[in-house]
């Protein structure tokens, strides 16, 4: 049951047809991760608070420094210095009280991956590298957490979502990780607008109505301001998630 | 050189509909910029300030390459798209 409070708050999305106190009310049952505190992961956690998840977390090691202040809109010019998940939690406590917000501050590796997400509803990739969503993307994949992957550069940025199991994952799409482009340019509303449809993809996935991007990925440029989808491959020999997954655990016994 | 480059299906509708479209070149850049050069609405996605952008992400024979990156006759160039910031 939703409170009178909830049914206030949260009532001009619960008016959504179809969407109704069920859907709020998984939402507030729901445990979302962020991974990353950054441009994409600010954001996003801004409107999972606002939305009403009912527990959130949010994982960073780095500090606020003040290159981050044209996009990362959690962290604030008296928060230089501090860890980002407690300056993110701090001001998504005061958004919304009735929530709950966990911040850890540790970098996700090989090594602690799975013990992170396990249990998540959905994670949300807020990463800026490619090499560290290849670790979050095979441990989504073992964990079976549906794993909402975002990236941007400049005014160009790209989402899609993976569902273990039934859709193809990041090393389907690119079989090893792209490189590094080197020092990111970006705006930041590039990634103010790609975390509102990954909020948007993990909202759908939580409360089950209307099409997400599985399967799909959806590129935005907006220097052209063209949106466009591709559609996604799986590949059966991925190392990750298909044949070839299967073949380096044998090789390894 | 001639090149294959594979088209990802996102910018299918710049190249007339062909996904595989073959040019000359010594290296990726060149090939890219040939692609370009034939079909100039590629730009829109693919370059940033008239240089190839730092998000196109570029495997030559299936392995991951650079723009500067030499080419051979008979080389596949596949290019994709990888906005990698957060």
């Amino acid at each position: 049951m939703l409170s009178d409070d909830d049914r206030l708050r949260y009532g001009r999305q619960i008016i959504y047809p179809g969407f109704g106190d069920s859907g709020q009310g998984k939402l507030r049952d729901a445990h979302v991760l962020v991974v990353g505190v950054g441009g994409l992961g600010c954001a996003a956690s801004m409107y999972l608070t606002y939305a009403g998840v009912g527990h959130i977390t949010i994982i960073d090691n780095d500090s606020v420094e003040l290159s981050n202040l044209n996009r990362q809109i959690l962290h604030w010019e008296k928060d230089i210095g501090k860890k980002k998940p407690v300056s993110a939690a701090n001001k998504l406590r005061r958004i919304n009280n009735s929530i709950q917000i966990t911040s850890l501050c540790k970098k996700v590796t090989e090594d602690n991956a799975d013990q992170i997400i396990r249990g998540a509803d959905v994670v949300i990739d807020g990463l800026d590298n490619f090499q560290a969503r290849f670790v979050l993307n095979a441990a989504c994949i073992r964990q079976r957490v549906p794993f909402i992957h975002a990236g941007v550069n400049g005014l160009v940025g790209q989402i899609t979502t993976i569902i273990p199991g039934k859709t193809p994952c990041l090393a389907c799409i690119y079989s090893t990780p792209p490189a590094s482009e080197g020092t990111i340019p970006v705006f930041g509303v590039t990634p103010a607008l790609i975390a509102s449809l990954q909020v948007m993809e993990a909202i759908k996935l939580i409360a089950g109505f209307g099409e997400t991007l599985e399967g799909r990925m959806l590129y935005f440029n907006g220097e052209t301001m063209e949106f466009a989808c591709e559609d996604l491959v799986k590949n059966p020999n991925c190392s990750v998630c298909g044949v070839g997954r299967r073949n380096l655990k044998e090789n390894r016994k | 050189m001639s090149v294959k480059m594979l088209i990802p299906q996102l910018l299918h509708k710049y190249t007339d509909n062909q996904e595989v479209v073959e040019v000359d070149g010594t290296t990726v850049n060149d090939c890219i910029n040939a692609l370009r050069n034939r079909y100039p609405e590629l730009e829109r996605w693919l370059y940033r300030n008239g240089k190839v952008a730092t998000y196109v992400h570029i495997g030559v024979n299936q392995k991951k390459a650079s723009v500067d990156d030499r080419v051979a006759d008979g080389d596949e160039v596949k290019i994709m798209l990888a906005t990698g910031g957060g």
